[in-house]
Parts: structure tokens; sequence; C-alpha cells
């Protein structure tokens, strides 16, 4: 275990040594790379984006240095930070023209779901129900802006994204989602529907 | 603005799973390093971890980064 440590702690002590900082973020942007290419190669992300990805990436490791705890290896936790910065170049990327309902709110969160003729009359009955309880919840339990981030996910826009549109910031955001999803819940529990009616009533 | 058949079928399974969890993305973040390495090793989940768990089956956005970040360690130990 101490040898374990101790191995953990040479990454940090050759970024740290000017003698051998430049081959040790060399070997370093090595290994991001070649993850980073993995992760986002199918998306798109091709080399240039995960040369792009990995610099920023060696600046936020060098900055965050100190905060690196010895809890995994020093190459997992640099991945984890690249990975997260890539993540979101991608989603800021795919979402530079995509705007949200930000204005006062003159338009109801509507949900148009189109009858599948193949069920059975009581599923879809079931399905009706429940739909017509959920958006009397949104609109009567849950405050504008819960209304408005869960609407934007709903459409696909990550969390942080729209924490940029709104304002504010991805954990603030999470939590005012989360807030809003056990709202719900509980509306529609009390109603009489638990996870497994509703699961199944949309399955 | 309207949700549409596979997007109100996702609210819904969005609504009936969620659970409470007291970590938000920044302190899953810090943990899904021990994480990765304890699923990948088969070694036992601390409880930290756990919560970790927990938090990523909330978050699609911090479960999506999960799974990338596995890709790219994945790609990293082949090598």
């Amino acid at each position: 275990m101490t040898e374990q440590i101790a191995a953990r702690d040479v990454w940090p002590r050759r970024l740290r040594d000017e003698s051998q900082r430049e081959a040790a973020l060399a070997e370093l942007r090595e290994i991001l790379v070649r993850g980073l290419k993995r992760a986002f190669g199918a998306q798109g992300g091709g080399e240039s984006f995960s040369e792009d990805v990995a610099q920023e990436a060696l600046l936020k490791i060098l900055e965050k240095l100190d905060q690196f705890s010895g809890r995994s290896k020093f190459t997992t936790w640099a991945m984890s930070i690249a990975i997260r910065i890539g993540t979101s170049q991608f989603r800021r990327k795919r979402f530079q023209d995509v705007s949200i309902n930000t204005g006062d709110r003159d338009d109801n969160l509507q949900m148009n779901w189109a009858d599948e003729e193949a069920i059975p009359v009581e599923r879809r009955q079931e399905q009706q129900a429940v739909l017509g309880l959920l958006q009397q919840l949104i609109e009567n339990s849950l405050t504008d802006r819960q209304r408005r981030a869960t609407e934007a996910l709903m459409h696909g826009m990550p969390v942080e994204e729209i924490a940029a549109r709104i304002s504010s910031n991805r954990n603030a955001v999470y939590k005012l989602i989360h807030d809003a999803r056990a709202r719900l819940r509980q509306g529609l529990e009390s109603a009489g529907y638990g996870a497994d009616d509703i699961l199944t009533a949309f399955a | 603005m309207t949700l549409k058949n596979d997007q109100i079928a996702t609210l819904m399974k969005f609504v009936a799973s969620v659970t409470p969890d007291g970590l938000c993305c920044d302190d899953c973040a810090e943990h899904v390093p021990e994480l990765a390495e304890a699923q990948l090793g088969k070694a036992p989940l601390t409880e930290v971890m756990e919560q970790v768990q927990n938090h990523l089956e909330n978050c699609p956005c911090c479960a999506k980064e999960y799974e990338l970040f596995l890709e790219a360690l994945a790609a990293v130990e082949e090598d």
C-alpha cells in the first residue's frame, strides 16, 4: 500500500520539478490524447479536438495539482479532468445556437402524446390519466425556473448548458431539477401512481 | 413548448426513477476516478463510491461523462 502511494506521488513530483516537467507533460499529453480520441472519436471529436482538449486539461491539471489526493492513479485522475473539459466543449459547441424559454412564462409546457393504436384501451386510459395529472403538477407544483430547466433537459440540453442560460451553475441546476422530479413523483404517488405504474404505462 | 412521445416517456422514467441524492455534480467528479478504478478492478465499493454511483443514476449528464471516462481509460489500458 505504501509502495502504491509512493508510486502515485511520482507524477506530481515530476510535474513540480522544473527539470522533469517538460518530459512529464509530453508523456501525460500523449496519454490524454489517446483516451480522448477513443472517448470522443465516435461523436466526431478527432485528432485536433483531442489535442486542444488535452492542452487545456494539462493547464487545469497543473493548476489543481495540490488537490490530487492519491485516492486513484494520477493518470486516472488526470483523465477525469480531461473528459470533463472535453464534454463541456462538445456540449457548448453542439448547443451554441439553442435557446431556452427564459422570458416571462406565457408558453405552458404541453405534452402531446400521440396514441399508439396497438396498445390496449386500459393502458391508453392509464397513460392519459397519468399525463393529465403530470401536466397539472408541472403547472401547479413547480416553480417557473424548475419548469424551464426540466423542459430544456427533456429537449436534450445538458445541465451545464441550461445553467449558462439561466445565470446559474451546474450544481444548482442539478439540484433544481432533482427537486422538481421529487416533487412530481410525490404528486403522482399521492394520487396513487407508484413508480412501477408510471414505468409500465409508458414502457 | 411541446414534448413528444419519446420525450414524455423519458420524463416519466426520469420522474419515476428519482432517488434521494446528497451529492452535486462537482462532488461526483471528485470521486469518479476512484469509483472507476474500483469497478474496473472489481474491488468492493466504499460508502462514498456508492453515493457517487447513486448520483450517476440520478444525473444523466454525469452518467454520460462517466461512460466516456471509462472508454478513455480502456483505451489507455489497452496499450
